[in-house]
């Protein structure tokens, strides 16, 4: 049990608070989302600064939020890893992608290697990719927020992951680009204020000084000095590695993410808002590793990992502490207050990765491959709605099934395979003029395979640790497939290649896909709102 | 590789293309190594990011507090750049591109070689 009655019933009350207030939210922007550009990216009207919150939301989801300062709780230094994968990623986001994303594209990544190379194949194997990572990720938070709310609202693991299913398919198909963004821009606000509001609390324990935090959470965690030094979690040094490369090359092929540099009106404003979603991303997610230290240090690790193994639980737990403790008013109100924070995050993330597959499935396997573009703009919506709902349905169906996954394991595998299948065939339509339909069906089809395959025979999924086959030995030791998987696709897009003869219209495309990625000649314009 | 495009575009982009190689790879290689050997001395050298060096404060937190300062610095520097140096030159090459005659010249240039759809003005054409 993590909260008395009371507090438990506070959050509920505040949880039902903030799904009436984003769907309040949905309501009125369903308004303003006419048409396929307005369905998709809200018109391209969002401002930098918005974009860079609804980033940092997008970016922000269970794993993020609770997993992070969790894992510093029950691990020490080695949580930390997370945050600098999370951050350092946003370099190759804001110098390789950002900009030239914006320049090529309409509505999704896909739309940038169509542009030069055989549209329908890359296409239709790129949009299955980016479909699939995305179900991986979703089915990450669905998990996870079946996890989160029985253990902080005390709802039903299966209810909450049916509530949230079928809240995201509302967001969705009522508010397309638009409620979504709001929606993640409600809640990266309500993160950042309730994260820098505890930070304060923390922090006014130690008497400001963080220092003595860290000695604190040292002597309690009973491992001493160690537990601030990196080594009690990795202690597979490739792994460390793997993962790590996998969190910093993966930001910049998910799809959904990538999406959101569309929603603004040039490139500049998406160069702008890469850079705030550095401040503010960055910001929180050094915040959270302190609160991470904060929670061993006035909670202690054994209470959180009896509470959740996975640490889950350290932030509701350091908020109830810092109000006051279990049975007072400001713990509960803190505790409550955290809680809905968790839930409205999961939330939004989730109905972001949705708008992102409908997207990929409606405007690339449908219109594009399926109908080769003759398709008018009111049917191809009508299609997303679908496939949100479609998406939705099968989410909630998976997660039911796979309630005993690992959520952190399942978030880094969909990173692995966005940094494996689809970065190298961004990187590559991008900047390299040789680059060919083959090389791209490759890279897709190597990174994505090999990236799953691994994940597959590693320990998380058959063996001791994992979830089948207990009898056998892993054929694998890494539990992070990245540092194989990821220059597996870079490598499968370089050799097709060479090897295949060399293709007239895609170098010939790439002349004039430069020239607009550079200069931002015949970028898709903003839409005016006629409401 | 633009032939085609008027010489002022042509001499423009290839300039525009050049200073962004020359800025933007070695920034992108800076901060992804550091990223590297920052992991790498994590995984490789605990006895040096054990020691302590202010306080609570050890090699390896003012290493992780790096990163964060890494990637701060970055966002800035190159934005800035970025504002200074390639959105002038982009901008002047769009309104290059934008005149009439420059129009006709690229259409033509997308309907030349092999393309699929003659008809259709291939540059400005949705993806």
């Amino acid at each position: 049990m993590v909260a008395s009655d009371g507090g438990r019933t506070l959050s509920v009350v505040v949880f039902f608070v903030l799904v009436a207030a984003s769907l309040a939210i949905t309501f009125v922007a369903s308004r303003r989302a006419k048409g396929a550009s307005g369905f998709f990216v809200a018109g391209r009207r969002i401002s930098a600064r918005q974009n860079g919150l609804a980033i940092v939301g997008d970016l922000f989801s269970a794993a993020a939020f609770l997993g992070i300062s969790g894992l510093v709780a029950l691990n020490g230094f080695d949580g930390v890893m997370y945050s600098i994968g999370f951050l350092v990623a946003l370099v190759t986001v804001l110098l390789l992608i950002a900009e030239p994303l914006r320049n090529t594209g309409r509505y999704t990544m896909t739309d940038v290697m169509a542009y030069r190379l055989e549209r329908r194949r890359v296409r239709a194997v790129a949009a299955i990719a980016s479909v699939v990572i995305i179900l991986f990720y979703l089915l990450a938070q669905m998990v996870g927020v079946g996890v989160i709310t029985s253990l902080l609202l005390g709802i039903d693991q299966s209810v909450a992951i049916a509530l949230v299913g079928i809240l995201m398919m509302v967001y969705v198909t009522f508010g397309g680009m638009v409620a979504t963004t709001y929606v993640q821009l409600f809640k990266a606000v309500l993160l950042i204020g309730a994260t820098v509001l505890l930070t304060v609390l923390l922090l006014a324990k130690f008497g400001f000084n963080y220092s003595h935090l860290l000695d604190r959470a040292a002597a309690r965690s009973g491992k001493g000095d160690a537990f601030l030094a990196p080594g009690l979690k990795f202690t597979n040094h490739i792994d460390l590695l793997s993962l790590g490369l996998g969190l910093v090359l993966g930001t910049a092929g998910l799809p959904h993410i990538m999406m959101r540099f569309y929603t603004v009106p040039d490139a500049q404003t998406a160069r702008r808002s890469a850079v705030w979603v550095m401040g503010i991303h960055g910001s929180c997610l050094f915040l959270m590793t302190l609160l991470g230290f904060g929670a061993a240090a006035l909670v202690g690790p054994e209470l959180i990992a009896a509470s959740n193994h996975a640490g889950n639980s350290a932030a509701p737990l350091l908020a109830q502490v810092l109000g006051g403790g279990t049975g007072t008013v400001g713990g509960q109100v803190l505790f409550a207050l955290v809680s809905a924070v968790a839930f409205a995050t999961i939330l939004a993330v989730v109905a972001g990765l949705a708008i992102g597959a409908s997207a990929n499935i409606s405007h690339d396997l449908y219109t594009h491959v399926l109908r080769r573009g003759q398709v008018n703009e009111q049917r191809e919506v009508t299609v997303a709605k679908l496939a949100a709902l479609a998406v939705g349905a099968i989410a909630i169906v998976l997660a039911l099934a796979a309630k005993s996954l690992n959520v952190a394991f399942l978030v880094g595998l969909a990173f692995a395979m966005a940094a494996s299948a689809n970065l190298p065939v961004l990187v590559y339509s991008l900047h390299w003029r040789r680059f060919n339909t083959a090389g791209a069906v490759s890279a897709v089809v190597v990174g994505l395979t090999t990236a799953v395959g691994l994940a597959v025979v590693g320990p998380s999924v058959i063996g001791p640790e994992g979830i089948a086959l207990h009898g056998v030995e892993p054929l694998t030791t890494l539990s992070n497939p990245g540092i194989i998987s990821v220059p597996a696709g870079f490598l499968a897009g370089w050799l097709a290649t060479v090897l295949t003869a060399r293709e007239r219209r895609s170098e010939e495309r790439f002349d004039q896909l430069r020239l607009r990625a550079l200069t931002g000649y015949g970028a898709e314009r903003t839409v005016e709102v006629t409401s | 590789m633009t032939a085609g495009l008027p010489d002022a575009v042509r001499l423009d982009l290839e300039e525009l293309a050049r200073r962004r190689r020359r800025f933007v790879v070695p920034l992108l290689l800076g901060a992804l190594s550091s990223y590297a050997l920052v992991l790498l001395a994590f995984a490789y050298w605990p006895g040096l990011v054990r020691r302590e060096v202010v306080g609570a404060f050890n090699v390896a937190y003012l290493l992780a507090v790096s990163q964060f300062v890494m990637t701060f610095v970055v966002g800035l520097v190159y934005s800035s750049w970025a504002r200074r140096v390639s959105d002038p030159l982009a901008a002047r090459i769009r309104g290059e591109l934008e005149r009439g005659d420059t129009e006709r010249a690229l259409a033509e240039l997308a309907r030349r070689p092999a393309n699929p759809h003659p008809a259709r003005r291939a540059v400005t054409q949705e993806v």
